[in-house]
């Protein structure tokens, strides 16, 4: 998961995995069934025709779903987390981790805003899955050890009211403890960030009174940043970015750079931006935010930022054009520019027949400096939500992924007992937080190869990058970790990719989580979810209670 | 007594296996069995018997190996039989965090009972076992004898027309033994028909009218208890004030038409009786107490 505001996603794609993901998800239950089935009747024919019924009593249990037996079921959960204490230890924990906040998070600066909801959503994310993961992995194996659940399935309950039952209670026990967390934690950020904000504030007051034009920009500067991070921007982003081409090493991947006091230029295509909107301001006002990398090969101006130049032009007619310079880029900030009416031209002229097409072109200024930049590192700013919103949106995501985990839970829980449950639910956890090194170990891509290739430059004090000797060992590392690679790829497959739920880094940066991510979120995790939870019956079915 | 066939199990099997698959134990063997409408039946046998492997088989709890197990014409792995079906286990597992009130909410929500319906039948249900002092207890609180209570309570919660009820005097005092024994046969008498196992053979002969004994996961006897108990070939005078000449007169009598006078004695009531009876005088005489006599010299102490 990167900082990036802009998402891409691909419905076709999406739903293509999803068809993969049931399609495997039934393949899994219903073998698994037979086997179970055939091993509790003694042949696999038996345990065939078992887990055909069983298909067909699914079809018979989803129809026969009743409300009232799922709301008890779904309460008496409710009632078992709170009764068990386990909802006040998780309030407990978190508010004993506030309590202590001072001591290790960093003090004012003007990334307090970003380091402070990362640490707020981690928290909460961290807190509520373990707490809901234990309760998950206690709940059906103690009915089963304690036999408490033989006066259950003694009643007229489907199995699936069970499952769904024992998700939907957690589910709203989860949705609570979140709403008390998320409510805590921005009362909590509002009283750091407010403070440190008051604090600025005085300095820059005291530097505007004391004139030190270097320190008044400065704090201004900080002030600027504080507060633009506790805003929801939602930004227009390119259609297009065309230009930097080189790369400075693998760790930078995600920006490439164009190089300083050269032809090369970065140029991002803008499609349709409001025109109407953007002259209608008083003045007519185009704001333009960037984020940029900076790489150097030498130290270059001391004390001076990598200069660059900005040119705005028409996106049909080419000839209208306003160019800034210079324009002092610096790192680890939001840059920002507000285009208005220049003596030589107009917005109104830059726009004419444009029908809202805009091309920004950034060329480095700075000799033996690299400027560094992705798609979504420059944007058009204009419109801001609530930061409010915005973070209680972001609890949402964690909800999500909160959520995703109880299915799995719960899922394991139905044939496994409590602490098998755990480790189980814990590996798919760990899974799908490393789901971009899952990938490229699956594309046989992460560097120093494979699972048994990275162990064997760990014994022989090998670095990642340095090619094995061709032996037989080598042959039989590379062999496996082929092997491996097929293993994965079913694996990454499955597995969901939880970096994907998480929009706290949005927050966390001050950009709006939107209707349309969020339903992202919300269907990704759905359809996680379904096949998990359908996989959990057949597995709950199969099973003989009383043994 | 033959009417309308409640349960009924065709060469019902159960084996038990490990892991793999290999054989462990074979706890059933083919057993046929038929129980009908309105009646109280009991499953005897030494434990490891098969009978309570025989219950968990006719309520889907466990899966047989072969043949059928069929509740009101229902297979055993169909949950909609559940709506007529009480079961009181051998140790009530029920959920200690709730308590008797919230233990036969939730159960009777699970036979989707309508809430005034409900409140109702769980106002009834605590006083007819007797919990309306600890109704707002959660149950880790209770005794042994006030689980098995509440435990029965929760398998009476839909007024079943099947009891299946497990060690059902387990735990209980005599009185909620006797209790307990009353109200299985007025289940009886209510029509409902019950299938109970016990360990305790007075229990079992005090309210069945047929037994099945399971000996090994097999079918060893069957049939109504008072059949299986007449001992044919020996006859029962019980008289009230008959005096000495009249015991020999009558012992003559025998003696002339053949028979052989086995013993004469007076008979002597149930221990259950007599702690029933004193139970019942100290609480019509509160404060009344035993004050024992002087120990008679035996001849020993002579």
């Amino acid at each position: 998961m990167d900082n990036s505001p802009l998402r891409e996603f691909d419905w076709n794609v999406a739903l293509r995995s999803w068809g993969l993901v049931v399609l495997a998800a039934i393949g899994v239950g219903f073998v698994l069934s037979v086997l179970l089935s055939a091993a509790a009747r003694g042949s696999i024919i038996d345990g065939l025709i078992a887990a055909v019924m069983r298909v067909k009593e699914f079809v018979s249990d989803v129809f026969a779903l009743s409300p009232r037996r799922l709301w008890a079921i779904t309460w008496h959960s409710i009632l078992e987390s709170i009764r068990r204490r386990m909802l006040l230890a998780v309030l407990a924990v978190f508010v004993v981790l506030f309590m202590f906040a001072g001591w290790y998070l960093p003090g004012r600066s003007t990334h307090q805003v970003t380091v402070y909801v990362s640490f707020v959503m981690l928290a909460a994310t961290v807190i509520v899955v373990v707490a809901s993961t234990l309760l998950a992995c206690l709940g059906l194996p103690s009915d089963i050890h304690d036999r408490t659940i033989h006066t259950v399935v003694t009643k007229p309950v489907r199995r699936l009211e069970i499952v769904l039952g024992r998700i939907f209670g957690l589910t709203l026990v989860a949705t609570i403890v979140l709403a008390l967390m998320g409510t805590g934690s921005y009362f909590f950020l509002n009283r750091s960030i407010s403070g440190s904000l008051d604090v600025f504030r005085e300095q820059l007051a005291a530097a505007k009174a004391g004139g030190d034009k270097l320190l008044i920009a400065k704090l201004q500067d900080d002030v600027d940043q504080i507060e633009s991070k506790l805003i929801a921007r939602v930004p227009i982003f390119a259609d297009e970015l065309e230009g930097p081409e080189k790369s400075v090493g693998e760790e930078m991947a995600y920006r490439k750079y164009i190089e300083g006091n050269k032809i090369e230029a970065a140029v991002w295509h803008f499609k349709g931006l409001p025109v109407d909107k953007i002259l209608a301001g008083k003045p007519a006002a185009l704001p333009l935010e960037m984020t940029f990398a900076v790489f150097r090969t030498t130290k270059g101006d001391i004390g001076h930022g990598v200069v660059a130049q900005i040119t705005y032009r028409n996106g049909r007619n080419r000839e209208n054009f306003i160019t800034t310079y210079p324009f002092e880029v610096r790192e680890y900030y939001v840059n920002k520019q507000v285009l208005h009416d220049t003596p030589e031209r107009s917005l109104k002229s830059l726009f004419d027949g444009s029908n809202g097409d805009i091309d920004v072109e950034v060329r480095c200024m700075s000799q033996t400096q690299y400027l560094g930049m992705a798609r979504p590192d420059v944007y058009v700013l204009l419109e801001t939500a609530s930061f409010g919103a915005n973070f209680a949106k972001g609890m949402l995501g964690v909800w999500t992924r909160v959520v995703l985990i109880i299915c799995v839970a719960v899922m394991f829980s139905t044939f496994l007992n409590t602490f098998v449950a755990l480790l189980a639910t814990a590996a798919v956890f760990m899974g799908g937080i490393s789901m971009p090194y899952l990938k490229e170990l699956a594309a046989e891509t992460a560097p120093g190869g494979g699972p048994i290739s990275a162990l064997m430059r760990l014994v022989m004090h090998e670095n990642l990058q340095s090619e094995f000797d061709s032996n037989m060992w080598t042959k039989m590392a590379g062999g496996t970790d082929k092997g491996m690679s097929y293993f994965l790829t079913g694996l990454v497959h499955i597995l969901p990719d939880l970096g994907f739920f998480n929009t706290a880094p949005l927050v966390a940066n001050g950009f709006d989580i939107t209707g349309a991510l969020l339903l992202q979120t919300t269907l990704a995790m759905l359809a996680y979810a379904v096949p998990f939870t359908i996989l959990g019956y057949f597995l709950l079915q199969s099973r003989e209670i009383a043994r | 007594m033959p009417g309308e066939v409640v349960i009924e199990t065709r060469n019902l099997s159960k084996v038990y296996r490990d892991f793999w698959g290999r054989q462990k134990v074979r706890a059933l063997k083919a057993l046929d069995l038929k129980i009908y409408k309105g009646e109280i039946f009991g499953l005897l046998g030494p434990n490891g018997s098969g009978k309570t492997t025989t219950i968990k088989l006719l309520l889907g709890l466990l899966f047989p190996s072969d043949g059928d197990a069929l509740v009101f014409g229902k297979a055993a792995n169909d949950v909609t039989k559940n709506e007529w079906i009480g079961y009181l286990p051998e140790e009530s597992y029920l959920y200690r965090f709730l308590n008797a009130e919230e233990t036969l909410s939730f159960y009777g929500r699970l036979f989707n009972i309508p809430s005034d319906v409900r409140k109702k039948r769980i106002q009834e249900l605590i006083t007819m076992v007797g919990l309306e002092r600890a109704k707002k207890r959660q149950l880790k609180e209770y005794s042994k004898g006030m689980t098995r209570r509440i435990g029965l309570a929760q398998a009476l919660i839909n007024d079943p027309q099947l009891v299946i009820l497990d060690e059902p005097t387990s735990g209980l005092d005599p009185i909620g033994t006797r209790e307990m024994k009353d109200l299985i046969i007025d289940l009886r008498s209510r029509g409902k028909t019950v299938l109970m196992c016990s360990h305790r053979l007075d229990d079992v002969q005090d309210v069945c009218d047929r037994i099945a004994i399971l000996h090994q996961g097999e079918l060893k006897k069957l049939g109504a208890v008072s059949d299986l108990l007449t001992v044919h070939d020996v006859t029962q005078f019980r008289t009230r004030g008959l005096n000495g000449d009249g015991q020999k007169e009558v012992a003559e009598v025998i003696k002339r038409h053949g028979g052989e006078l086995l013993s004469v004695e007076n008979p002597t009531t149930t221990l259950e009786e007599l702690f029933l009876k004193v139970v019942q005088e100290s609480e019509a005489h509160p404060g009344r107490r035993f004050i024992p006599t002087a120990p008679e010299k035996t001849t020993a102490a002579k």
